[in-house]
């Protein structure tokens, strides 16, 4: 079974992978690539809860939590990517179990009443601790930028050396349009959202499966599942004593009497079973279900009430000013601001598939206010939003984006431009460019140039195109400020007026 | 004594023959004394219309003595379309896939060792290979199609640019043997039409954006240091505004004419009389034809006009 349950963890981060890769351009694959997030039960409780609206694609996680009424925490032992991930970083170096530190066991279940009672308040912040959509997040935001800028210099290198040889090409084409990226990916806040990752495989050192143990909202929403779990680790009466299954135990859920096992702790590894030195241990099912006794704490729980309360207090109250909620230019088909922070899980699927097409989306910073960290913004000196890209608006798990067919999205208004002319060559330099109008992809364009007369500094005229905007036709792609040719800051700029809202 | 007919031979003979033919040649249907007149003198430009992409890009060619007077046996050949924008074909922003992969077999069929296909799009590069066709049509004709790799840019020296001296160009187009510019006839902007020379800024690296400041001295020392040695040009169907990009079949007029010679700015001046347009009035083909590109006076060239409806 040990075996087993290796080969389906396996299994299962390689099907995270294949999944993550798939969210590329053109996004042809069937399986939903955010399937791992709707999967996670966790996440549809958030988006449900804080958006109180049933949320379709979610009927997968609720077949997922209702499994770990017999199974208890399987899905953390056997399905979940980080916990995976967790376990290869502690097979790579050899970790031991580490230190035991019963009393922070708690702490996950602190957290996940914290963030229960915020979302009901409609302060979301599942988003920070849920596993899945933070191991999503990480592998885009700051590992997945590594590989692409191995990946295109180790083919930047054969190239020069080879002198671009077509069956090179060839291998560059296939990636390019399928896994890989076409272009390198940067993006902002990776060293914080690494610096985090980092900080939970670090755990790992101190004790195994550390996230799982003390911190993890997912887990603790499984163990309270536990309670009646029928597949349960047994230890018949022939034990000896000799402690071995609890020094393998990576989750320090076997008791001190070797014979008792705190279920909501357990996530069926199966490591004890054949470690069992008399080979007594066995995880089966059978006999009579005894709940066992399981209490977080009266006091435990109010703290983490009030603390709920209060991140509610802090986040909604939060002054965030004009400038800055004016400030977000969101994706396409994005739900109105309240309701967009209400379901943003942070995975940043969008983020990546993005990143394949028009590289527009990035995680925004504080510039949309406490509420608004990390959540994908439009950053269009950087990239721009592709006209006839939906991709975005179809790898989200809880429908902040809605999804949106591509007539529409080409109509949908996501901003609007303004040229700032102290800026731009032909109004202060009296000088031709138009790589703005040249870019602009609605037909008719909302950048329409004008042959003008005009007085030159040096009191000569003469005959210049210089672009104006026709509001009504921009649709904020922001194509425009990502071709600028200004050095710096751009000549012309999108922001989010006008722009439109997906409503329930 | 030779044993090999040259060309200068060849339309000696023919012209000897067409003389003494043309005498009882009046009597004669008109349609026999075209057949023997037309070998006689390769013309600079060769117009052909009113058929299909592939068939008339190839008659073009005939008329301008066949793709093997450009490419030799064991050539390899960059033909360079416009892939520049996230478009179909319908949409006139691109260069027509059949009229691409009509030239690329026509390169392989006299021998060349490969052809290759590319060109630095403006939208997602994936986006553009396969929307505009040409990706699929290129490679079916048994080109080598490949999405432009920052490595192969790099700053190259243009020693006769009077405004553009250097700028990182892609290397597979400078080595290539031969590089055929297989541009479509749009509205543009900045250069009031966008055709061969326009089309070459596909092989720039670098901030292209910058280009636009003084563009049309630009682009004619860019044509200058290239020098295609053929222009082909679709106007199969032409883009009449909102270029480069277009987006509105109302845009597209089918103008079912394909443009060839191997004088870029002598095909673009002509491409300008499709828009109703004076080649004179188009600051970058002037530019280039005075840098030596090709006569843009159309009076005084030799166009070979043949309508294939």
């Amino acid at each position: 079974m040990k075996t087993l349950r290796r080969i389906s963890q396996i299994l299962f981060l390689v099907f995270f992978f294949f999944l993550f890769l798939s969210a590329t351009y053109p996004l042809k694959i069937k399986i939903p690539v955010d399937l791992f997030l709707r999967m996670d039960p966790l996440i549809g409780l958030s988006a449900i809860v804080s958006s109180r609206a049933w949320i379709g694609s979610f009927i997968w996680a609720v077949f997922v939590l209702a499994l770990a009424i017999p199974l208890g925490r399987y899905f953390c032992g056997w399905i979940c990517p980080m916990g995976t991930g967790l376990d290869v970083t502690s097979y790579v170096f050899k970790n031991k179990p580490g230190r035991s530190y019963r009393r922070l066991r708690y702490l996950k279940y602190m957290i996940l009443t914290f963030l229960l009672v915020g979302a009901v308040f409609s302060s979301q912040l599942f988003w920070i601790f849920d596993p899945i959509a933070l191991f999503t997040r990480s592998v885009e935001l700051s590992v997945w930028p590594i590989i692409t800028l191995i990946s295109s210099a180790i083919f930047g290198f054969f190239f020069r050396l080879l002198s671009f040889p077509d069956w090179l090409s060839s291998i560059n084409n296939f990636f390019s349009s399928t896994l890989l990226p076409d272009q390198l990916n940067f993006f902002r806040m990776s060293g914080w959202v690494l610096l985090i990752f980092a900080a939970i495989l670090t755990a790992e050192f101190v004790s195994r499966r550390f996230w799982c143990r003390y911190l993890c909202p997912l887990g603790a929403l499984f163990a309270l599942f536990s309670k009646f779990q029928i597949w349960r680790r047994r230890v018949s009466s022939d034990c000896t004593n000799c402690a071995v299954c609890q020094n393998v135990c990576k989750m320090d859920a076997i008791r001190d009497d070797f014979r008792q096992t705190d279920y909501a702790e357990c996530i069926q590894c199966y490591d004890c079973v054949p470690g069992c030195g008399q080979g007594v241990t066995n995880i089966s099912f059978k006999g009579r279900v005894q709940p066992h006794k399981f209490d977080i704490g009266r006091r435990r729980v109010a703290s983490s009430v009030a603390a709920g309360l209060v991140s509610a207090g802090i986040l909604k109250t939060n002054l965030v000013t004009r400038n800055q909620t004016h400030a977000l230019i969101r994706p396409p088909g994005s739900s109105e601001e309240e309701e967009f922070l209400d379901r943003c899980i942070r995975c940043h699927e969008c983020v990546k598939v993005c990143s394949t097409s028009g590289r527009f989306l990035q995680p925004a910073f504080l510039e949309g206010g406490l509420e608004g960290l990390w959540t994908p913004v439009g950053v269009a000196r950087y990239g721009y939003c592709e006209f006839n890209c939906t991709m975005c608006t179809e790898v989200c798990p809880t429908d902040a984006i809605h999804p949106l067919d591509v007539e529409t999205k080409k109509k949908w208004v996501i901003g609007l431009a303004y040229i700032d002319r102290s800026r731009c060559i032909p109004w202060y330099k009296n000088e031709n460019c138009l790589v703005c109008q040249e870019h602009c992809p609605t037909s008719p364009k909302a950048i329409e140039l004008k042959d003008e007369k005009v007085l030159h500094f040096d009191g000569s005229e003469r005959l210049v195109k210089r672009p104006y905007m026709k509001e009504d036709l921009c649709i904020g792609c922001g194509i425009c400020e990502t071709k600028c040719p200004v050095a710096g800051k751009s000549a012309i700029i999108v922001t989010p007026q006008n722009e439109h809202r997906w409503f329930k | 004594m030779k044993d090999r007919i040259t060309r200068r031979d060849f339309i000696r003979a023919s012209f000897g023959t067409a003389i003494s033919l043309s005498l009882p040649g009046l009597a004669l249907p008109k349609l026999l004394a075209q057949t023997i007149e037309e070998p006689q003198v390769i013309p600079d430009l060769a117009v052909v219309t009113d058929s299909e992409p592939a068939a008339m890009t190839r008659k073009a060619m005939e008329f301008l003595g066949g793709m093997k007077r450009f490419v030799s046996k064991g050539d390899v050949v960059v033909v360079k379309p416009n892939i520049g924008w996230d478009r179909s074909p319908e949409q006139a922003a691109n260069t027509n896939p059949e009229v691409v992969a009509e030239v690329v077999k026509m390169c392989l069929e006299v021998g060349a060792k490969k052809v290759r296909v590319f060109d630095r799009s403006c939208n997602t590069a994936t986006r553009c290979y396969e929307h505009s066709g040409i990706q699929k049509a290129a490679s079916d004709a048994g080109a080598e199609v490949s999405y432009v790799v920052d490595a192969g840019f790099s700053e190259v020296k243009l020693p006769e640019g009077e405004v553009l001296k250097s700028w990182p160009l892609y290397k597979p187009a400078l080595e290539a043997d031969v590089l055929i510019d297989v541009p479509i006839a749009k509205n543009h902007g900045a250069t009031y039409l966008t055709m061969g020379i326009k089309n070459l800024m596909g092989i720039m690296g670098g901030d292209r954006g910058r280009v636009h400041w003084s563009i049309d001295d630009k682009l004619a020392d860019l044509a200058n240091f290239v020098k295609p040695q053929l222009t082909i040009l679709d106007a199969y169907r032409i883009l009449l505004r909102n270029g480069p990009q277009g987006g509105s079949l109302k845009d597209v007029e089918l103008k079912k004419t394909i443009v060839a010679g191997p004088q870029i700015a002598t095909v673009d001046a002509y491409g300008a009389t499709l828009f109703g347009m004076k080649p004179q009035g188009l600051a970058h083909i002037v530019k280039s034809s005075k840098l030596g590109l090709g006569e843009i006076d159309l009076g005084k060239v030799n166009v070979k006009k043949m309508s294939l409806g």
